[in-house]
């Protein structure tokens, strides 16, 4: 993964293959990649950094080895760093999650086109195994996951 | 094949057990040489848009319990597949982020090296493709079917893929070897919108909805996946997708494993098909 982010000539390719850019006309990976060095704090405030839905098109098209989802990635990571608002909530949860089970998602009990529901001993399905929570979290919080540079307008508070 | 693990990541033994099921019937009629992991966590992806160590950790862990018991890692779904490629590759060329990683695996006894590889599904079915063909008893007589490989499934930018066939190609020679009538089609390389979910937009559902349309316009019978998170966006989630695009969507949505078991004769249950919505 050698890109170079200096290299793009906004030939637009990456927005012109981009599926949220059809949906959404204000998310422009072209515009990102080329505001991302002269309008970052602005950028950094951009909600719809979130419709990315991270398919790699951009990446893969661009003939100037640029990755826009790269960039958008790492604004997003500042945007969490920084507790943008716009950061979606349900990111708390997938976090809550990890440090509780190990995993990004709940064990569900599913229903079928009949009603009939299912879990998966039901299915004969052995259990998920133990997950060492502990470990993963402790782990996490050392390498600064939980560290969080907030205004101080907002609250300061920092995930544990 | 040489030993690997089976990473059932998060979504597929949590909810997608349909896909748990129908892989775990065909890796055993196969009798590859595969174990499910036991000992592993979530492979970081879903942190990836907040965190970079977070995310490289966690792949990282799960790559390095593959590697001390000398073994490649197979995730069953394309999005830790993609997380496991990337952070690998994070790791081996970042020399710092590697150390830091490492110190907090050496705590548990653990390394990473990069020594074992990180392998997909479709590339090993195609491996035994004579065995796959070998076992049909009733094959899907032209039925007109579908790819979707999905986003996280595809070859990176610049990498040669394996034997030099693309994964979808691969995909389609299976779905083909089973009698299944699948070509190309405008938007085969389409993204099934679940990496924007999290964003509660309608967007993504926008994009799965509009895939399925066109598929059904040009006369499917139905659609293969091989990735949970494109399963439950094309099939689970159709009811969903009805109301969001104002219009009445259903066409069925079967998992690769669940059709190569079908054409073997084995029986909805071990395949769960009475776990599809969409048939």
């Amino acid at each position: 993964m050698n890109f170079d982010e200096t290299a793009c000539y906004i030939c637009a390719k990456c927005t012109s293959g981009c599926p949220t850019a059809a949906y959404d006309p204000t998310f422009k990976p072209h515009v990102i990649v080329a505001r991302s060095k002269v309008d970052h704090e602005n950028l950094l405030e951009e909600e719809n950094l979130w419709s990315c839905v991270l398919c790699k098109r951009c990446e893969r098209r661009c003939p100037q080895n640029v990755s826009p989802l790269l960039i958008v990635t790492e604004l997003k990571n500042e945007s969490y760093k920084h507790c943008k608002d716009h950061v979606p909530k349900g990111f708390e949860v997938l976090i809550k999650l990890v440090k509780d089970t190990g995993l990004a998602s709940r064990e569900e009990t599913i229903i079928t086109a009949d009603f009939d529901e299912f879990e998966r001993e039901d299915l004969g399905l052995p259990p998920i195994p133990d997950i060492n929570t502990k470990v993963i979290t402790k782990a996490l919080t050392e390498l600064g996951f939980f560290d969080k540079i907030c205004e101080e307008s907002r609250s300061t508070s920092t995930e544990e | 094949m040489e030993p690997a693990f089976l990473n059932l990541g998060c979504k597929v033994p949590t909810s997608q057990y349909a896909f748990e099921l129908s892989t775990r019937a065909v890796i055993k009629e196969l009798n590859l040489p595969i174990e499910v992991q036991q000992e592993y966590n979530c492979c970081g992806f879903p942190f990836i848009s907040l965190d970079k160590n977070a995310w490289v950790y966690l792949a990282a862990r799960n790559l390095a319990f593959a590697e001390k018991a000398k073994r490649n890692l197979l995730p069953i779904c394309n999005g830790c597949f993609l997380s496991y490629v990337e952070a690998r590759e994070e790791l081996l060329h970042d020399s710092k982020l590697r150390k830091k990683i490492n110190n907090q695996l050496a705590k548990e006894g653990l390394k990473f090296t990069g020594k074992y590889k990180i392998v997909h599904l479709i590339d090993i079915f195609y491996e035994v493709r004579d065995e796959i063909k070998s076992k049909i008893v009733k094959n899907f007589d032209k039925k007109k079917i579908a790819v979707h490989l999905g986003c996280h499934g595809e070859e990176e930018r610049n990498e040669e893929p394996i034997d030099g066939i693309p994964r979808i190609d691969k995909m389609m020679t299976i779905m083909r070897d089973l009698c299944i009538e699948t070509d190309l089609y405008p938007t085969i390389h389409e993204c099934c919108g679940a990496g924007g979910i999290i964003s509660e937009k309608d967007l993504p559902f926008k994009m799965s909805g509009n895939k399925l349309v066109e598929l059904i316009e040009m006369g499917y019978e139905g659609m293969a996946t091989i990735c949970p998170f494109c399963q439950s966006q094309y099939e689970t989630k159709q009811a969903v997708i009805s109301q969001i695009i104002s219009k009445k969507v259903q066409l069925p949505v079967y998992y690769l494993t669940q059709l190569m078991g079908m054409a073997w004769g084995l029986d909805e249950e071990t395949l769960g098909l009475h776990l599809n919505t969409s048939l």
